[in-house]
């Protein structure tokens, strides 16, 4: 594998707040806004940034509710979202055991 | 991007993801309301002088599985409402590392009947059982679960202790009247301070 693939690494996951964003939402259906909020410590804004800079690229499904008359946000990956992560994990597995091999 | 960092990366990546599949259905509700239970039921028993060792485990057994079947009903509107199955891998891998030490806290629940029916003196047994079974029970599905689980399976565990080392020592020996108020100041009580801490917790808004 030469270095250049990972210059082919989705930019959109590749930023660390989006891809620490899209590994918590590969392992959990749903995620609250304040889970993904408390586990990562970012802060309100810069979590709906990175929310919305997902939800545009069609990786994240964004879902608004009121659940005991307070606002409830939960996102979960959409199947498009899920296939560039996986992608993307698989080119950086790939990456290390070429490396390692030597 | 080098090795190094593509490996660092992975590490996160994988981080994350077990974090993210943790147990994290709201559980401060169900702690309380297993703490009022717990307390209502001490202050009948103690008050209602329920003194047969038979009374006390018909009592606590129905407190016991009254809970469980409250947690069920809990856990299994909270995945209604938020449009998940109920049997998530992380629940599934919660219940079942409960399991095995509330196995060994029913079986030897049985075992120990018949031995305190002959003899009310040693009722101690079995708050002594209970909390131990409960609390390795707690501590186990806390490896799998939101932060604080495991803290109050210790809890449990210390207060097993504690009884076991104040009737081993002679500080202390337990009555059946008395034994309704120790699972009320420790089922009860740790119960009502931890679900008031998760409460508080679990009620941050949402923005």
């Amino acid at each position: 594998m030469k270095p250049d693939a990972l210059l082919q690494l989705d930019p959109v996951i590749h930023e660390k707040g989006r891809l620490s964003l899209m590994s918590m939402l590969a392992a959990a259906p749903t995620l609250s806004f304040t889970e993904m909020r408390d586990t990562l410590g970012m802060t309100d804004g810069n979590l709906t940034t990175h929310i919305r800079t997902l939800q545009q690229a069609g990786y994240v499904a964004v879902t608004k509710s009121v659940r005991e008359r307070r606002p409830l946000t939960t996102c979960s990956l959409t199947p498009a979202g899920r296939t560039a992560f996986e992608g993307y994990v698989a080119t950086l597995e790939a990456f290390v055991t070429h490396t390692r091999r030597g | 991007m080098n090795e190094v960092n593509a490996a660092e990366e992975l590490r996160t990546i994988r981080i994350l993801m077990e974090r993210s599949a943790l147990y994290r259905r709201a559980l401060g509700p169900l702690y309380c309301f297993a703490g009022a239970v717990a307390s209502i039921t001490a202050g009948v028993g103690y008050f209602a002088r329920l003194d047969h060792p038979m009374a006390f485990v018909v009592l606590w057994g129905a407190v016991g599985v009254s809970v469980l079947l409250a947690s069920f009903a809990w856990t299994r509107q909270q995945a209604l409402r938020a449009a998940e199955p109920v049997w998530t891998p992380p629940a599934r891998r919660f219940a079942l590392s409960m399991a095995p030490a509330l196995f060994v806290g029913a079986a030897g629940t049985l075992l120990l009947l018949k031995f305190v029916n002959q003899d009310p003196g040693h009722i101690w047994a079995l708050p002594l059982l209970w909390l131990a079974g409960y609390g390795l029970a707690l501590n186990a599905a806390g490896a799998c679960a939101v932060e604080g689980l495991q803290r109050i399976g210790i809890a449990f565990l210390g207060s097993a202790l504690l009884l076991g080392i104040s009737v081993g020592f002679n500080v202390g020996h337990l009555s059946v009247a008395q034994s309704h108020l120790w699972m009320g100041m420790t089922f009860g009580v740790i119960h009502l301070v931890a679900g008031l801490r998760r409460l508080r917790s679990e009620r941050r808004q949402d923005p």
